[in-house]
């Protein structure tokens, strides 16, 4: 068997040709032929004393180059486009703008007067008032425009974006609405009683929460005979929760079945509308299965702002407003545990100012932004960020405009990757007077700044006369 | 830049792939086939088709093996199917002068697939599992038609050594 071994070493004796002039050929010729040309001249007419694998070389290092060069221009123009449009309105005239991308100019896609703009979750769709007899829906770039349903002011966009409910009437005739975004008949959904035109949307897109007063109440503010309740919204049954009277629309975790509620002790508002010093609202979780109620924080000398679950949905993050003045943010735990304090700031929005505008929270929930008054300041406000998985709080932008007739809250775009925020014109046409800045003129510019305070622009300048504060994102 | 870095260095190991070893892959093919344009060809096709597809070829030296000895197999078919073609071609005498005219000989009556394991055996000096893998083969296929070719090559050279 050594002698194969042998004699197969006889092979080695032959003379092999160098083929790798041929390789590179072959090589080359899966290149399409007009371009193989087009590569050949250029390289000999540029660099005739190249050889052929000196020439491919440099062949292969001027397309990887081409190629990075797209990639980079793609991801740079990627990165500068939003994934949903930013809208706005103007103070003078309240025409509809649209802005897809930082560094374009914006479209006008209504020009009547607009107001009143709620984006759709996705981006996709805008809901406002222009003068109709119903709200104006069309998409975000102006197209496929129609009235709406009459009476629908009050919309809440369900999550995925295919659905608007509303509540319509008044008095004791307040009724559950709900339309189709691509068309179909309004339909109303056979719930008793009137409701409160605060709708919370379950993440599965099937069942409203709602505030509802038992018929023929008599009182306009629904104290006395008020719950909480959930209607399904295709077989329309409905789930009634005792005599809870939630001081802000219920939100619903993550799981679909449970309901974060910040409820008035003992059913009733102390001081409807108002603000004293005292008792502010407890916080539950509901059971939307069972129908079990457990109280996660007593009542404490505060208001609620806005709640919103952690990811996992072990806890809530409470937003109140101590009584004393200032705002706290606390975490509290779902299943038992102390509740933490993740900040107290003494210096918060001007007193009485934040019952109805607060701050902002990122979609999923991770985050939170808000203008908060500069310490020591009456009237500069900067723009703030907490991240809620480590209670780190950042101060993102100053000079911002915190406040014109009320709360300016900052806008997220729908991927969280923008806040958008507004500023205060070159020429300002505003009073201040603490703790009120009045707006006189109405206008400013839009600025965007990622959450983390890097990449902060200008989008919208102050020639279009921004009407501050009725952006939506 | 790390793009343009991958494609030249890429090329660079291909044909330090190529200068170290397709000497030997060229003469295995030439005893495969009994045909120097065939080896050839086989050789500059899997060469360049290992350039063209890049990275994406895990290991070049096991690859253009296995891919040459695919285009040899499939231009010997070929070849046999064209019956006005002759077996070998000029060159083959010629270069048999610096080989072993009998072995060359006696490879060539070996069905492929023993021969192609002979080859990669005896003189490639390749273990049973790296013949399976750059044949695309099996173990006990590749064994079996080495020990059938072995047998074979050895009565049709008279050695009786072994």
């Amino acid at each position: 068997m050594a002698e194969l071994y042998d004699r197969f070493r006889s092979l080695d004796r032959i003379a092999v040709p160098d083929l790798w002039a041929e390789v590179e050929e072959r090589a080359f010729a899966a290149v399409p032929k007009p371009l193989n040309r087009v590569r050949g001249r250029l390289i000999d007419v540029a660099l005739p004393g190249l050889t052929r694998s000196t020439s491919f070389r440099l062949a292969l290092v001027l397309g990887a180059l081409i190629l990075l060069l797209i990639a980079i221009a793609l991801a740079t123009a990627g990165r500068d486009r939003f994934t949903s449009p930013l809208l706005f309105t103007t103070s003078a005239g309240g025409a509809l703008y649209a802005l897809d991308r930082a560094g374009a100019d914006p479209q006008a896609i209504f020009e009547g007067n607009a107001s009143n703009i709620q984006v759709s979750p996705d981006g996709q769709y805008v809901l406002f008032e222009g003068g109709g007899p119903g709200p104006t829906l069309a998409r975000t770039d102006g197209s496929n425009s129609r009235t709406f349903a009459e009476g629908a002011w009050t919309a809440s966009w369900a999550p995925d974006s295919h659905a608007i409910a509303w509540v319509t009437g008044q008095g004791d005739q307040g009724t559950l609405m709900i339309a189709d975004v691509d068309g179909g008949e309004p339909r109303r959904l056979p719930v008793p009683g009137r409701v409160e035109p605060h709708l919370s949307w379950s993440p599965d897109n099937v069942h409203l929460a709602y505030t509802g007063c038992e018929p023929g109440d008599p009182d306009s503010l629904c104290q006395t005979t008020a719950s909480m309740l959930i209607v399904d919204t295709i077989s329309g049954e409905l789930s009634e929760f005792g005599t809870l009277y939630p001081a802000k629309p219920p939100v619903w975790a993550h799981d679909g079945r449970h309901l974060a509620v910040a409820v008035w002790p003992g059913g009733v508002d102390p001081v409807p509308g108002g603000v004293i010093p005292g008792e502010g609202p407890a916080l539950v979780s509901v059971d939307a299965v069972t129908g079990g109620v457990s109280t996660l924080m007593t009542a404490t000398a505060s208001n609620v702002i806005s709640l919103a679950w952690s990811a996992d949905d072990r806890r809530i993050v409470s937003l109140m407003a101590p009584f004393s003045g200032g705002v706290d943010i606390a975490s509290v735990p779902t299943e038992g545990g102390a509740v933490e304090r993740l900040a107290h700031h003494s210096v918060g929005w001007p007193v009485g100012s934040f019952f109805d505008r607060g701050p902002a929270w990122s979609p999923g929930g991770s985050h939170l932004a808000w203008t908060e008054l500069d310490d020591g300041s009456t009237e500069t406000y900067s723009l703030w960020v907490m991240d809620l998985a480590d209670g780190q709080l950042r101060r993102i932008a100053g000079d911002v405009l915190g406040y014109a007739n009320s709360v300016v809250t900052p806008l997220w775009s729908s991927d969280g990757a923008w806040i958008a925020f507004y500023r205060k014109p070159s020429s300002p046409t505003y009073e201040y007077e603490w703790p009120y800045i009045q707006r006189v003129g109405g206008e400013g510019s839009i600025w965007i700044v990622r959450p983390d305070g890097s990449d902060e622009r200008l989008v919208v300048d102050d020639s279009f006369g921004v009407d501050v504060g009725r952006a939506d994102w | 830049m790390d793009e343009v870095v991958a494609v030249v260095g890429w090329q660079q190991s291909v044909e330090a792939v190529y200068r170290s070893d397709a000497d030997r892959l060229w003469r295995a093919l030439f005893a495969y086939a009994g045909d120097p344009d065939i080896a050839s060809e086989s050789v500059a096709e899997a060469y360049a088709q290992a350039l063209r597809r890049g990275p994406a070829v895990r290991d070049p030296a096991a690859w253009t093996w296995r891919t040459a000895f695919r285009i040899a197999a499939g231009a010997l078919k070929l070849r046999r199917a064209d019956a006005g073609s002759a077996e070998t071609t000029g060159d083959r005498g010629r270069l048999d002068r610096y080989a072993d005219p009998d072995l060359l000989t006696a490879l060539s009556q070996l069905p492929d697939a023993q021969r192609a394991a002979v080859i990669l055996y005896y003189y490639a000096d390749l273990p049973v599992r790296e013949i399976a893998a750059r044949l695309g083969s099996n173990g006990l296929a590749v064994r079996a038609n080495l020990s059938r070719g072995r047998r074979r090559l050895r009565d049709l050279l008279g050695d009786d050594d072994g």
